[in-house]
């Protein structure tokens, strides 16, 4: 055997444990995902074919758009809070004292770390409608009269619940990258009387977009198949279909009326919708992001 | 094995019958002093018994019957559902103990408060997989679904066969609520309806007397207060300031069985018999949404916008144990809840809280309330079904069940037990046994669940500003064909 093609032999086998873990964790859900959504596969879990009929049902259901416009600003939402919260996070606490700073972003990892539902119920009690939510009662001492948070202020409440802890993960992502610029910049450019915010725009930003790139990528697509949040706090409301994204339509006909619909054919579809939407995005993310870039052994080192 | 152990059980039914009967019988001749039963009729029982305890063997290793069985409320309160099941494996164990057969019955399994969604999803899955329980509870409506399905038993010839046990005492109606394509599939367990309680301060503040008060369940049941006249009391209400902004009226926040009751009550009709189709008459459903529009805060500012998004125990139960809403459309069992775990005592719901029918939708109409009568069921899979249905048939217990209804609120479902002390003595539901007569069930249908959340989707979207009668009607059109196709009839 030519040592060409044992090296390759050698180099299928190293490969091998990865593919096999690929294909069995992420591409056989996937598939069997998009062939439950030609199913109508419900409680009884039988799998009888009915083609594409789930997807024209879909198409032509009432909910479809209010699900679709949900869903988007939900994720456009979602993201703007935890770049821009991240970022913020980030230029604080690398632009003060050490301890200071790792102090501020180990605080923000609070949130993460705490049980979800707990979260939620945190925050259901902070932002409560009625008089004996927290900030409410803040407001009733103060002699002010309660503000109905989650009911007006729905997406703005969501957008929190979520970014609170979806900053902490770009907080530490940004703020590692913007340590690990060279301060031969900033004190150059400090040198030349440049005022911080000059320094942030013209060189900390440009330095770090491929770590922005990355995060916005990432949670875009993250964010598409999230739901536990909305789950546990709005379910969906506090109106009609108001905040019913599509990943949490499709669990909710899967596994969460009252009378169990357990619809997962139907349900299924709506995933595999997210799943080529998702995709799609990846693709287009790594063109305009011109994320291959990243991937590239630099020219010189 | 279990054939024989049954008639065993049949003998003993026999000696017990036969002492009973003579006991109260009117004497026809002068007994032999001492004696009730004829000694030579004595005696030949006693062969027979003899004869069976040597037949299945007696001496031999006791046998233990398990029957698995699960149960749900998710009220703590009803968990006698569980406990009158054990307690009947415990008399059937006591019969067999004193006949001399070698076996004992347990019951096992477990009472779920997990939410009904849950608890039907694992019940479900559990039952297509073939690893159910035995004995199960669930809703009667459910029964569509599980028959369909080929899940559980058609229960008529147990029915038949013990007759005279039991089954005779059931209140005869509630057969209606489990019988489906002409068969009865389940044993009713507990049932219950569906009152609008109304905060009896609240109303004096308005300047009703005692009198006009305690007076209103009757002018509901004469059909002179309809549901505007409820409508226009708690506006008032609002605006007088006697309650706050939609506080007026209350409802369940979420999808349940209560929301076709308004529909009822404006006589619309859920159910074809003919062609076992749902109906959605949308006449009626044109009323039902005017009525829910002009309660909300857009009209009439008497429910809350922001009653769908609150949670029973957290908000809905304390502010109504605090009596801040006039009117509570709520089920007989919160009663047993806000005495039992919202710190309201027994005085004090007499004082402040009275309940009457739902109003008729239109003046001189019948007003209504809907049960939703929970029942056992027998899987297909089970091993002992005839001990299953005898542990049933114990269970349903004139005693045991008054015990239950007591401790949950929930309502008589044996004449006997309108007489039973247990059950006689609790002033609340002597007070609303009369709404049995007016109560009306869901239709029995695979598709009723989806029907029903579409109902509450549509009330939410006009609670919270989202749609006008006309939009709301619209819209529910269209989720009804689109979610139920040809399963539903739909009536311009």
């Amino acid at each position: 055997m030519s040592r060409e093609a044992s090296k390759k032999i050698l180099m299928l086998a190293m490969l091998l444990p990865a593919v096999a873990v690929i294909i069995l964790f992420l591409a056989v859900p996937a598939a069997l995902t998009l062939l439950i959504s030609l199913t109508e596969l419900d409680y009884r879990f039988q799998w009888i074919w009915c083609g594409l009929e789930n997807y024209a049902r879909l198409f032509s259901s009432p909910v479809l758009q209010l699900i679709v416009k949900a869903t988007a600003i939900y994720v456009a939402g979602t993201l703007a809070f935890n770049t821009l919260m991240g970022l913020a996070i980030a230029l604080i606490s690398t632009h003060v004292h050490d301890a200071l700073g790792m102090f501020v972003r180990a605080v923000w990892l609070l949130p993460r770390v705490l049980p979800s539902v707990i979260w939620a119920l945190l925050m259901m009690w902070i932002f409560s409608p009625l008089e004996h939510g927290f900030l409410n009662s803040l407001i009733v001492r103060a002699g002010g009269s309660p503000v109905p948070w989650t009911f007006l202020y729905y997406w703005p409440f969501l957008f929190i619940v979520n970014g609170f802890i979806g900053s902490s993960l770009s907080g530490i992502i940004f703020s590692s990258a913007i340590k690990s610029i060279p301060q031969d910049y900033i004190i150059a450019a400090k040198l030349d009387g440049a005022s911080g915010f000059t320094i942030v725009r013209r060189i900390i930003l440009p330095m770090i977009k491929w770590h922005i790139a990355f995060f916005v990528a990432y949670n875009t697509l993250s964010l598409l198949a999230s739901f536990e949040y909305i789950m546990l706090t709005l379910n969906g409301g506090p109106g009609f279909y108001s905040t019913e994204v599509m990943i949490l339509h499709a669990y909710h006909l899967a596994f969460g009326q009252y009378m169990v619909a357990m619809d997962f054919g139907y349900a299924a579809t709506i995933v595999t919708i997210l799943l080529v939407v998702g995709l799609a995005l990846s693709v287009i993310y790594w063109r305009v992001f011109r994320l291959r870039r990243l991937m590239i052994e630099p020219k010189l080192e | 094995m279990v054939a024989l152990l049954l008639a065993a059980l049949f003998i003993v039914g026999l000696v017990a019958g036969y002492l009973v009967s003579s006991v109260t019988a009117p004497p026809a001749a002068p007994p032999a002093a001492g004696e009730v039963v004829p000694k030579s009729e004595y005696d030949k029982l006693l062969r027979e018994l003899e004869d069976l305890r040597r037949q299945i063997g007696a001496g031999a290793a006791p046998v233990e019957i398990v029957i698995t069985a699960w149960t749900q409320g998710p009220e703590r309160e009803s968990i006698y559902r569980q406990a009158n099941l054990e307690e009947a494996a415990k008399k059937l164990t006591q019969m067999f103990k004193a006949v001399g057969v070698p076996a004992t019955v347990r019951v096992e399994g477990e009472f779920s408060t997990a939410s009904w969604t849950d608890y039907r999803k694992k019940l479900y899955l559990a039952l297509e997989g073939g690893t159910g329980p035995c004995i199960f509870l669930t809703a009667h409506i459910d029964t569509a679904t599980l028959a369909d399905n080929g899940w559980i038993i058609p229960l008529d010839d147990y029915i038949k066969k013990y007759w005279n046990w039991t089954y005779y005492d059931v209140i005869s109606g509630l057969w209606n609520s489990v019988t489906y394509k002409g068969r009865i599939w389940a044993i009713p367990q507990d049932t219950e309806a569906r009152p609008v309680y109304y905060n009896k301060f609240l109303l004096k503040k308005l300047g009703w007397t005692d009198e006009m008060i305690n007076d209103l369940p009757n002018k509901v049941l004469r059909g002179e207060f309809t549901l505007y006249d409820m409508l226009r009391v708690a506006k008032e209400a609002v605006d007088k300031g006697v309650v706050e902004p939609g506080y007026g009226i209350w409802h369940r926040p979420n999808a349940g069985p209560d929301w076709p009751i308004v529909y009822l009550a404006f006589g619309g009709e859920l159910y074809d018999p003919g062609t076992g189709k749902l109906v959605a008459d949308m006449k009626v459903w044109r009323k039902y949404f005017e009525w829910f529009y002009e309660a909300s805060m857009a009209r009439s500012k008497v429910i809350s916008d922001k009653l769908t998004a609150l949670d029973w125990n957290r908000d809905i139960h304390p502010t109504i144990v605090a009596g801040k809403v006039l009117f509570w459309m709520g089920g007989t069992w919160h009663k047993g809840q806000w005495v039992s775990s919202f710190g309201l005592s027994e005085e004090k719901f007499w004082e402040m809280f009275g309940f009457m029918l739902y109003p008729p939708g239109e003046k001189g109409g019948r007003p209504v309330t809907l049960s939703q009568p929970m029942a056992y069921f027998i899987s297909k899979t089970c091993k002992y079904p005839e001990v299953a249905f005898l542990i049933l048939t114990l269970a349903t217990d004139s005693y045991l069940n008054s015990l239950h209804a007591v401790q949950s609120a929930h309502l008589a479902i044996l004449y006997s037990q309108l007489s039973d002390p247990t059950y006689t003595k609790d002033k609340f539901l002597a007070a609303t046994g009369y709404m049995v007569e007016y109560a009306k069930y869901q239709p029995l249908h695979p598709k009723w669940g989806e029907y029903q959340t579409t109902i509450f989707e549509v009330v939410k979207g006009i609670e919270t500003g989202a749609f006008t009668p006309d939009t709301a009607l619209a819209t529910f059109r269209d989720l009804l064909r689109s979610r139920l196709g040809d399963a539903v009839i739909i009536r311009e």
